[in-house]
């Protein structure tokens, strides 16, 4: 392992890709033993080259120890994920770090998504295996596993397993530091803060959390909409008959049933039912303070059933139904879903791109702790209960493959790549506005206080 | 026996006799096998010994890691508080005691006269080409995997409960308040019905198991007396049988105690008391399997844990009083009846 070690950090060669508007590959190339990498990296810290599409050439001042071979071999290693996707036209103003330690202020919400080109990252040159373990949320699991398969297809050299424990143990894990990475649906407390200091928040991915029910006398009618008071006033028990004012109110020319409701809540402790309750929460201080938020509440009314798959069982089976599961669920289930009132007022359907619209904010908090249900009205097309998965990274990383790992996979996952794969398996990519602050989160990772993505 | 005890003193004495040669005549497995007794000696007592270290490891770290939660709410108002509201960090754990209880109760109350009946009819009644197959099917049902149970309960069981005899019996009997409507099929009547099916075909081979051991003789004489079938189970068969009866009891309720995956999956996950059998419920292990992953905070996962502890020294209680009921109704069998 040692021995393999020092094979790989002794013709390291590190690729940085950040492609300009002008297909100028910036390349960072630096080489030698551990000890004049450091160095070396600061002094050759921009080699330019200068060729259209983005081919990446090696070399750099350091690299007189290696034998010629060796570069050769890191040449051909660093193209590939170079070309692999790296080379879309933009604006390299675009992926400059926006200054850290203020209010991150992304692109305004209509922008394009080739406005923030995220560079690929050829990691470790050389071909030495790297396999970096992640834990945490259920949520992203599928989408994890899929990311790190065809990841893995394109750089066989890395590996990337993911145990999905659930956010909690996802977060335990973390700062226990026995896995490489950690994946959260909720952002760590200022208490989970301090027991892990310096580490960083990296949105991944989106979901949106949707309303499905079963009414069976208006089956194949229009989907039912609800606002934000409905759906607080159902899930405390205030509302007990489809037929009750506020509902009719939501839904102008529906006949409603006066059937009970009868409300289905996740029973196991799930990052849905935090992003439920965080929205029931903003739209109701009177929830807030009598159910408050988390994994896991104390729901005033209803059936508890475990899993997406245990809500959606129950609602299917029991008439004048509520519950409410993952977006991806419910597509791939062919379940109702209903559209729910914004703040500017319009009933928004879930999908993927009303959910990409919530989470497009004007300015995000620093540390990218955010929540993005019940966006401000601004967002008109919002999709107003949408949540956020986090990627937990320390600042400093002890070992500096896996930092290279991670961060390749991470641009990987954020990338015009993983976003298409997101898209087909019902995920929401986040949006360009996001990607820039996440960027700037991924440059903040060092080894031995040594940036690895500059 | 005796042939090997007399060939080791032989081998033991040969030197003495001046006996050093022994042709066609084996070594006898005298040294090696007392060694080899001694090995496997130590390696059995390890297997034992790695048993009880397992189950004080287990106590020790329940008993480490819930002592957050004891500290913060006391031992006694912890078991009775009826309040389990994580975001508020209040914790109690009465309602999971209480619907452990009352599943498992439900669940032996219904599993316990079918065992029973299903043994008897296998040992006295069935013709012999319906005993295999039968008995087979039965020990078979104890080997379905919990979570299939809960698919099926989902999925069937549930909806005919609701639409069959719960709905019957909210109409018919909801003056009882065991029968108060709304009935949604999920809850404390549907777990306590899942886990009776569980649980007979324990009740069935232990009973089973100790009714065949029942002397012919005994059978033989009754039948001789004129007795009917009936007759020969009710005065002879279960009396005997009654220990074996009573431990198959206990047996399938420490399982139903301890059951999880079904159950969650049925019992509609509500920690509440309700005098309603149809009303929704959470027993320890359900509201472990829900909501260990997510535990986000210490004080809440130390909680948990405490739950594990009691769920622990609940089934050590029905276990040892399982033990004492089983010696006492040996005991009455040999003084009172026989």
């Amino acid at each position: 392992m040692n021995n393999a070690m020092n094979n790989v950090l002794g013709r390291r060669s590190l690729l940085l890709g950040i492609a300009g508007s002008a297909g100028t590959a910036i390349l960072a190339a630096c080489g030698g033993t551990d000890t004049t990498a450091t160095t070396a990296s600061g002094a050759a810290g921009g080699v330019t080259a200068t060729r259209a599409g983005a081919v990446a050439t090696t070399g750099g001042a350091a690299t007189t120890a290696s034998t010629p071979a060796t570069t050769g071999g890191s040449a051909a290693a660093a193209t590939r994920p170079a070309t692999t996707g790296s080379a879309v036209a933009g604006s390299t103003t675009a992926a400059s770090p926006a200054a850290a330690g203020s209010a991150v202020t992304g692109t305004s919400t209509g922008a394009m998504p080739a406005a923030v080109v995220i560079p690929t990252f050829g990691p470790v040159a050389g071909g030495a295996q790297v396999q970096i373990t992640g834990a945490g949320s259920t949520f992203i699991f599928p989408m994890v596993s899929i990311w790190a398969d065809t990841y893995n297809k394109a750089v066989p050299n890395i590996k990337v397993n993911y145990q999905s424990i659930g956010s909690g143990g996802g977060i335990q894990q973390f700062t226990q530091k026995t896995v490489d990475f950690g994946a959260s649906d909720a952002p760590m407390s200022d208490d989970q803060l301090k027991a892990a200091p310096g580490a960083l928040h990296i949105p991944m991915i989106h979901g949106p959390v949707v309303a499905t029910y079963n009414l069976k006398s208006l089956a194949g009618g229009k989907a039912l909409q609800f606002s934000g008071q409905t759906l607080v006033d159902i899930y405390a028990g205030k509302i007990t008959k489809w037929n009750d004012k506020a509902l009719a109110a939501d839904n102008p020319g529906v006949t409603l049933p006066s059937t009970d409701i009868a409300v289905v809540y996740r029973s196991d402790g799930s990052g849905t039912t935090s992003i439920w309750v965080d929205y029931l929460s903003k739209v109701s201080p009177d929830w807030e303070k009598t159910v408050g938020r988390g994994t896991s509440v104390k729901f005033p009314t209803g059936i508890g059933a475990k899993g997406n798959e245990g809500v959606a069982g129950q609602v299917q089976q029991i008439d004048g139904s509520i519950g409410y599961v993952e977006l991806a669920y419910a597509v791939q289930n062919k379940l109702p879903t209903s559209a729910v009132k914004n703040l500017a007022g319009t009933y928004v359907t879930p999908s993927p791109q009303s959910a990409s619209a919530a989470a497009a904010l004007t300015s995000y908090p620093a540390d990218l702790r955010f929540s993005i249900t019940q966006p401000p009205a601004e967002n008109k097309d919002a999709y107003p209960i949408t949540g956020t998965t986090w990627g937990l990274q320390f600042t400093e990383m002890p070992d500096l493959n896996r930092a290279q790992a991670f961060i390749a996979f991470a641009l990987y996952a954020i990338g015009t790549d993983g976003d298409k794969l997101a898209v087909t398996n019902n995920y929401t990519p986040i949006p360009p506005a996001l990607k820039t602050a996440t960027l700037a989160q991924l440059k903040k990772i060092t080894v031995k206080g040594e940036p690895i993505l500059k | 026996m005796e042939t090997l005890r007399v060939m080791r003193q032989w081998w033991h004495n040969r030197r003495r006799l001046g006996i050093t040669a022994t042709p066609g005549l084996p070594r006898p497995p005298m040294r090696m096998g007392l060694q080899a007794d001694r090995r496997f000696r130590t390696l059995l007592g390890a297997f034992a010994g790695v048993i009880v270290l397992l189950i004080g490891a287990m106590v020790v770290l329940l008993v480490s890691d819930s002592l957050m939660a004891w500290r913060q709410f006391g031992i006694i108002p912890f078991i009775t508080g009826t309040d389990w509201n994580p975001p508020f960090k209040i914790f109690g754990a009465l309602p999971y005691i209480y619907g452990t209880v009352v599943t498992s109760v439900m669940a032996l109350v219904i599993a316990t006269p079918i065992g029973i009946g299903c043994a008897v009819f296998l040992t006295e009644f069935a013709p012999r080409w319906v005993r295999t197959p039968l008995s087979l099917t039965v020990e078979m049902l104890a080997s379905v995997p919990s979570v299939v149970f809960g698919l099926w309960g989902i999925f069937y069981f549930a909806p005919w409960l609701r639409s069959g005899v719960e709905s019957w019996l909210t109409h018919h009997l909801d003056w009882i308040p065991l029968f108060k409507g709304p009935a949604f099929g999920i809850g404390i009547f549907a777990a306590g019905f899942i886990l009776s099916i569980m649980i007979v075909p324990y009740i069935t081979a232990i009973t089973r198991e100790v009714m065949l051991k029942v002397p012919a003789a005994q059978r033989e004489g009754m039948l001789a007396l004129g007795a009917t079938r009936w007759e020969v189970v009710r005065i002879v068969v279960i009396p005997f049988a009654r220990s074996g009866i009573v431990g198959g009891a206990i047996l399938a309720l420490g399982r139903a105690l301890g059951e999880t995956m079904a159950v969650t999956m049925l019992i509609g996950n509500r920690g509440q008391i309700k005098s309603s059998l149809f009303a929704q419920g959470a027993t320890m292990s359900s509201v472990l399997a829900n909501e260990f992953t997510e535990a986000t905070f210490q004080l809440y996962t130390s909680s948990l844990i405490a739950i594990g502890l009691l769920l622990l020294v609940v089934a050590l209680i029905m276990n040892i009083l399982g033990r004492w009921l089983v010696s006492f109704s040996a005991r009455n069998e040999v003084t009172g009846r026989a």
